[in-house]
């Protein structure tokens, strides 16, 4: 019965998206079942389908998985993105917690009040050209690998060109003094099931706009 | 697996700092004879690790970012006690302590009390994304709390058995660390926003997520969360539980299957130990403990 993996979710990137990435990766092909209304996220908690009311939920392998740090760690063991040990195993998490910080702030960003947003670009760009490139283009530096962990893709490689991607959409200038991470930029984006990912038609999402707040909004009343 | 090279990070770093850390009785564990009679002086480390880092042997200590490995290790060397670096108080470190005493780890810690020692840290590399927590473990400085959690897990078998246990393990441990990162979060706000957050926490509890985890005990009849064996899941819930009740006292009380689950993870004798005055365990923060955060990490 292995189906293909469902991911529900509203028509938009939110915090699927990075499981939707980790999927297309590993040349996984998934189906997508979007909320658009507040009654399809209750039917979906009625049915007793959400563990703690809330998606991400992807059905996978006879299981309805909740909670994106669970989903991601899953799909990544499974399809062998996830290091080859426990040492391996916690660079790649120590790596990706760190993007994952960094992209929360992004993510959040169209949520915040209008008064705020220029103060939290400001902190964005401040932290991604301080804190989180630097870090990352010294891993890259270390090694002078291809990969972040173990010379071999990780979830952590795709996760990081997912992140570039999400900063340049905000600011294309942070990413020009980091010559190793736009180098990994341009090598990830050619695997081919990335390459596919990246081009129109795939299930990728564009970027958040008004249209996908409000609907967020309605369908999770806030 | 693979290695950097040392001379990357001398351009770069001033000293390695996981070597710098080390107090010298450490240091002398890991380099010097095991029979050595007496503890070299800081300036003895210090140029120890200068001919260390600079010495193409394979002895020579080879560092990745955030990892140090010593090639034919001596069995024994590697294992020192895990040392934790934070504030003295429970923030985010709190879980890692509670699993470290679970598997009866000892481990040391470092307390940051001045802004310069919290800048000393992120100036000798130490800090991957510049903050704490930092634990080092194995020979590697990992920070994020989240890799270092499911580091140690896996480490002392708290993580299920296989793939699907452990993703359970994850779902319990992440819905459970969603509700404590609020209550973490309150001593840091306005007195009316910590009213509002501290209300909502216990309504959170209550309707979302203990009857989840009442539901769970309830359908598998079994000791703990997951495969009828303590894992990581049990430990987060346990912590969880005690940190609501600290919040309101009668928060259990329509969950029995839950309050049977609180005793009788409480009495695992590693546990007992750690809830137990002097143990390294810490106490909810106060005023004083907020200021000091407050002014180190400077917000």
């Amino acid at each position: 019965m292995a189906g293909k993996p469902k991911l529900h979710y509203f028509n938009a990137r939110g915090r699927m998206e990075p499981i939707r990435w980790l999927l297309a990766a590993a040349g996984v092909e998934f189906e997508e079942q979007f909320l658009e209304s507040a009654e399809d996220l209750e039917k979906l908690k009625n049915d007793g389908y959400l563990m703690f009311q809330q998606v991400p939920m992807v059905e996978i392998d006879g299981m309805k998985l909740v909670q994106s740090r669970a989903i991601l760690n899953y799909i990544a063991s499974k399809y062998d993105l996830y290091g080859k040990d426990l040492k391996e195993r916690a660079l790649i998490d120590m790596y990706t917690e760190g993007m994952a910080d960094l992209y929360e702030m992004i993510l959040l960003l169209p949520l915040c009040r209008p008064e705020e947003k220029d103060t939290k670009i400001a902190l964005i760009q401040e932290k991604t050209k301080n804190r989180y490139f630097p870090a990352f283009e010294k891993v890259l530096k270390s090694h002078e690998q291809d990969y972040l962990v173990g010379n071999k893709l990780s979830r952590a490689d795709i996760q990081l060109v997912e992140l570039l991607y999400f900063v340049e959409e905000l600011d294309p200038s942070l990413i020009s003094s980091f010559p190793l991470l736009q180098a990994l930029k341009t090598r990830i984006s050619n695997l081919p099931t990335l390459k596919k990912f990246l081009q129109p038609g795939s299930p990728r999402k564009p970027p958040t706009n008004a249209k996908s707040v409000e609907e967020a909004r309605k369908i999770f009343k806030f | 697996m693979t290695f950097g090279t040392p001379a990357a990070f001398q351009a770069e770093d001033h000293g390695d700092c996981s070597l710098r850390q080390l107090k010298p009785h450490s240091l002398s564990q890991a380099m010097a004879p095991p029979d050595a009679s007496k503890a070299p002086t800081e300036l003895q480390c210090r140029m120890l690790c200068a001919s260390w880092y600079f010495s193409c042997s394979l002895e020579a200590h080879i560092v990745v970012f955030g990892e140090r490995v010593k090639e034919n290790s001596e069995p024994g060397i590697m294992a020192a006690k895990p040392k934790l670096y934070y504030f003295h108080g429970r923030g985010r470190m709190e879980s890692i302590r509670w699993l470290l005493a679970a598997a009866g780890v000892e481990f040391e810690e470092e307390f940051l009390e001045t802004r310069e020692q919290y800048e000393k840290l992120q100036k000798d590399g130490c800090l991957l994304f510049g903050q704490v927590p930092l634990v080092e473990v194995d020979g590697m400085m990992l920070t994020q709390t989240r890799a270092i959690l499911s580091y140690l897990a896996a480490k002392f078998n708290f993580y299920g058995k296989d793939l699907k246990e452990r993703v359970r393990i994850d779902m319990y441990v992440d819905g459970t660390l969603d509700l404590m990162a609020m209550i973490m979060l309150a001593p840091f706000q306005r007195p009316e926003e910590k009213q509002e957050t501290l209300a909502s926490v216990i309504q959170k509890a209550k309707a979302r997520y203990f009857p989840v985890f009442e539901k769970i005990l309830k359908d598998h009849g079994e000791d703990f969360l997951v495969g009828n064996k303590f894992s990581w899941a049990d430990i987060q819930m346990l912590e969880a539980i005690l940190m609501v009740e600290e919040l309101n006292a009668s928060v259990l009380s329509d969950f029995p299957l839950l309050k049977a689950f609180k005793t009788r993870i409480s009495n695992i004798p590693t546990i007992k130990k750690f809830l137990q005055p002097g143990s390294q365990r810490k106490p909810p923060p106060d005023a004083h403990y907020v200021d000091l955060v407050s002014n180190i990490l400077q917000f």
